[in-house]
């Protein structure tokens, strides 16, 4: 499964009803909000042994399915020795 | 010299000018000039700890530049153990962080809390047998220094985490932390997000210009026409409460609610248009907070720059913290995504709205106010999957206009209540004031209105509803996308200068001031 | 910079100066609208009874009095005018700041040449902010900024008439209070000798305000005095140090009613309205005898009392002996 297929999947059980494909509002129209953020900013970093520190938590990387995809490959990159 | 006719006579008119005339690579220099004079004007000797917080920041971002580099360097080594070099100077900067966040809390605590600690510190002291009166020194409150520690703090934090490079200009850092038109009320900037349009020197526009000055006499029509008109009602109604009965006192706390909105958004107005003038964009601090449907929604369009600073300074880092994440992970798993990670998260909260609270000063109501919006927030946390399903099971449609009116009805009463807590000359008095509204809640006292007496008469009404359904449409348009600002920006010459006079004169006549009334400071710079 | 920015700029001023123009030509006609018609309360004049001096005939005053509360508790015109032959008038205000006081003062010398003007000491210490006395040359060139809140109660007469000065105040100024509060005035004068400061600065604003006001009084002939009147709140050692070095420093002539060789024997149990803060009418009897007396002697004062023009004052006396005393 690619890191997008995942990411999806943690994505629909936070924001059930939501067309993740085409979604690039979460956090702008606040589908995820602060209570929201913290349970699958967990699920993220046990999924794919990363840790995500609180700087990365903006909007610009929250926004999209596609947006968290690129985060969780980046942060994965950064940590691999 | 703030926020006063000789600030928006004299400072300001001479700001733009020096600013206009003065070459490019020299105008930030004028504006720090000018900040530092109505700092100085205002605070006098207690400058030094201004001075004291920009110096502390700037060579604490310099110290965090210098280990960083360190960092890089040891990266750079070929076969180094990347995750264990990380993480050594990681526990370094947080050193030096600690130390900017400890020493610029400490000054604010000193100047804010001293009286407030020592109060509480004297009977402990007198139970251990120390039975000497201890007399808190009166240092006095150096202008907004709530405001710029949180500014200057989350400077230092930025650059420890990456997302700011240390600046090495301390003119910048010193002109980003006094700025002087967020000095009195902030809004709260970021570095990041104001300090390089700080120094770029940009030229005076027209467009800049205008919409600057239409903003700041926008801002002054809201705090003069209704803010200070009802201050007389209000101060009345709270300093008395026990004359009048519930319906009054009801009155009194929506009031309050319009009067704390108009002046304190008509003050940030009035900072964010002379930024603007300099073609610097300070951050929004209102988004229509009265749309809101729920509270947790208010706080992100209500002091949002205050909001945005404790959730990124505060909450992510609680809530993302080693024991909260294993707190996290253990809840999940027993009580599903949704319902697990709100322990955690309520710890962070819990730190969020006690420090809310808290910043506002030491008086039991402010502590009480931050502790309504937590249990609000975290009952509405709590009730979210439940209110889904049930609407769901009910089949009422949770988009629905009469829906999304019920909410935002509900959330303007939970906003009410809290203002009045916040307002109240204490705690007690806020909770008999509650008491009385449920108990004592009479309409009596408004066919038998006195004008003199209540401070407000039915011209006062009429001005107040026509100015705030004037502020009404324009957050809607606002809502739905519509910038009512550029909009009048881009017509002809003559519409925007109708604008504009119309908008003076109608301050001249319809303002609170002069002979009938006094004058009421901007109501957030005391905080 | 290039033609059309030139040309670009130079329209940006011109706009500029035409819209200053247009709000200055809507803040006159504006004032022209709001200032009261008539000089009178229920036309929504403020302070009517200093305001009342415009309602004097042209040229009939000899002697104005400045000052707050203080000044209008004190000094009496129509006693004055009853034992001494001299005319004036008291613009004594609700804690009246030096800029109203200067305000006032350019007011009433419109239509007066008075020969004394007294400024009562207590507006000395009354402290000010350079907006405020920025707001009062608005509100003394522009009435809209001070009568702006009659939005609330026009009538279609305002929009017409010329505004007049019907009324004149019966007592001239004046306001008498009846009330008994005795006051402790143990020592109230007595230099603190600890103290390190011996004098309470006057405010700088407060002193420039005060130089400029006896500048104007000597460009148009009148005699500059300042007083000090008895009370025990607001008066005491320090401040009368403070307003006898000025005194001294620039040859105007103080008079400190409280102590030494023009102290007015005050009976503290009697002649004070609100324990030592002002005085009632006994209090004020003697000070207006005290004072009509130094001015009557002292300045070359003429003496109306025979005078057909000066009518009204007797039947004004008549009421003031039924209504006051």
């Amino acid at each position: 499964m690619s890191a997008n297929e995942t990411v999806i999947e943690i994505l629909e059980e936070f924001c059930p009803g939501v067309d993740l494909e085409t979604t690039t509002t979460l956090v702008d129209d606040r589908i995820l909000g602060s209570l929201t953020m913290v349970a699958l900013v967990a699920e993220l970093e046990d999924s794919f042994d990363i840790e995500i520190p609180p700087v990365e938590i903006v909007a610009t990387n929250f926004n999209s399915a596609a947006a968290i995809s690129a985060l969780v490959e980046r942060l994965s990159d950064e940590y691999d020795d | 010299m703030f926020f006063n006719l000789a600030f928006f006579a004299l400072v300001l008119p001479f700001s733009v000018l020096a600013y206009a005339v003065a070459p490019r690579r020299l105008r930030w220099v004028v504006l720090l000039g000018i900040s530092y004079y109505c700092f100085y004007h205002t605070s006098k000797k207690l400058i030094v700890f201004l001075v004291a917080t920009t110096l502390s920041c700037y060579l604490c971002g310099l110290w965090l530049a210098s280990i960083m580099d360190k960092r890089d360097a040891a990266l750079a080594v070929k076969g180094a153990k990347r995750r264990a070099v990380r993480e050594e100077y990681k526990k370094h900067m947080r050193h030096v962080v600690a130390l900017a966040v400890i020493f610029n809390l400490g000054l604010l605590v000193t100047c804010k809390y001293l009286g407030f600690l020592l109060s509480v510190a004297e009977p402990l002291l007198s139970l251990a047998g120390v039975a000497t009166p201890i007399e808190a020194p009166r240092i006095g409150m150096p202008l907004g220094i709530s405001f710029y520690t949180f500014m200057a703090l989350s400077y230092v934090i930025d650059v420890y985490r990456g997302s700011v490079k240390p600046d090495r200009n301390l003119g910048r850092i010193a002109l980003f932390i006094s700025f002087f038109p967020q000095m009195l009320e902030g809004p709260i900037g970021r570095y990041s997000h104001t300090a390089e349009s700080l120094t770029e020197g940009k030229g005076i526009t027209r467009s800049n210009l205008y919409q600057g000055t239409l903003r700041i006499f926008w801002g002054i029509a809201k705090k003069l026409i209704v803010a200070d008109r009802l201050n007389a009602f209000v101060e009345t109604v709270f300093d008395g409460y026990a004359e009048f009965d519930g319906g009054v006192i009801a009155l009194a706390a929506v009031l309050y609610t319009i009067q704390l909105y108009c002046d304190f958004s008509g003050t940030i107005d009035v900072a964010i248009g002379i930024g603007r003038i300099f073609d610097v964009h300070l951050p929004e601090n209102f988004r229509q907070p009265f749309f809101s449907r729920t509270a947790s929604e208010f706080w992100q369009r209500w002091h949002i720059t205050l909001g945005a600073w404790f959730k990124d300074y505060v909450y992510y880092p609680v809530s993302l913290s080693a024991p909260c994440k294993q707190l996290t992970s253990a809840a999940r798993k027993r009580f599903g995504i949704h319902y697990g990670p709100l322990l955690a998260s309520s710890v962070a909260l819990f730190c969020v709205w006690f420090g809310n609270g808290l910043w506002h000063g030491s008086g039991s109501q402010y502590i009480f106010f931050g502790m309504y919006y937590f249990v609000l927030i975290m009952l509405g946390g709590l009730i979210e999957p439940v209110a889904i399903s049930a609407a769901e099971r009910l089949g009422i449609d949770r988009d629905s206009l009469p829906y999304r009116l019920f909410q935002t009805a509900r959330t303007l009463a939970i906003v009410f209540v809290g203002e009045l807590i916040f307002r109240a000359n204490g705690l007690g008095a806020g909770l008999e004031m509650l008491s009385s509204i449920a108990h004592n809640f009479t309409l009596g006292a408004f066919s038998r209105w006195d004008p003199y007496h209540m401070h407000l008469d039915i011209h006062d009404r009429n001005i107040v509803i026509a100015m705030l359904v004037v502020v009404f449409v324009i957050g809607y348009l606002k809502e739905h996308g519509l910038d009512v600002s550029a909009k009048i920006d881009s017509q002809s010459t003559l519409v925007r200068w109708v604008v504009l006079i119309v908008l003076i004169l109608a301050i001249v006549i319809f303002g609170a001031y002069g002979y009938d009334y006094t004058p009421v400071d901007p109501m957030y710079a005391q905080f | 910079m290039k033609k059309a920015d030139k040309t670009n700029t130079i329209k940006a001023l011109l706009g500029t100066l035409l819209a200053s123009a247009t709000i200055l030509v809507a803040l006159v006609a504006l004032s022209a609208l709001f200032y009261p018609k008539d000089n009178r309360a229920e036309y929504g004049v403020h302070d009517q009874e200093a305001n009342g001096v415009l309602g004097e005939p042209e040229n009939s005053l000899d002697v104005l009095f400045l000052g707050d509360s203080e000044c209008y508790c004190s000094f009496s015109p129509l006693q004055m005018f009853e034992d001494y032959g001299f005319a004036s008038y008291n613009l004594g205000t609700h804690s009246q700041r030096m800029y109203y006081g200067n305000s006032l003062l350019h007011r009433a010398t419109e239509h007066q040449k008075p020969r004394i003007v007294v400024i009562e000491t207590d507006t000395l210490f009354r402290k000010f902010s350079i907006s405020s006395t920025m707001f009062q040359m608005m509100q003394d060139a522009l009435p809209v900024f001070e009568y702006h809140n009659r939005w609330k109660s026009l009538v279609p007469e305002d929009f017409t008439q010329e505004p007049v000065h019907t009324y004149f105040n019966g007592a001239k100024g004046y306001i008498a209070r009846f009330a008994v509060n005795a006051a402790d005035d143990e020592g109230y004068m007595d230099e603190e000798e600890e103290d390190e400061e011996r004098l309470e600065r006057i405010p700088r604003l407060n002193k420039r305000y005060l130089q400029y006001m006896i500048d104007y009084c000597h460009s148009i002939g009148a005699e500059p005095i300042l007083i000090s009147t008895p009370s025990t709140v607001n008066w005491n050692a320090k401040r009368h140090k403070a307003v006898e070095k000025f005194a001294a420093e620039t040859g105007v002539t103080y008079i400190d009613l409280n102590e030494g060789e023009h102290k007015v024997d005050i009976d503290w149990d009697a002649d004070t309205s609100d324990s030592g803060d002002h005085m009632n009418v006994s209090g004020s009897r003697k000070v207006s005898d005290y004072v009509g007396a130094y001015l009557a002697e002292n300045y070359d004062l003429p003496d109306h009392r025979e005078d057909e023009a000066y009518a009204n004052w007797h039947d004004q006396l008549a009421w003031f002996h039924k209504q006051v005393w």
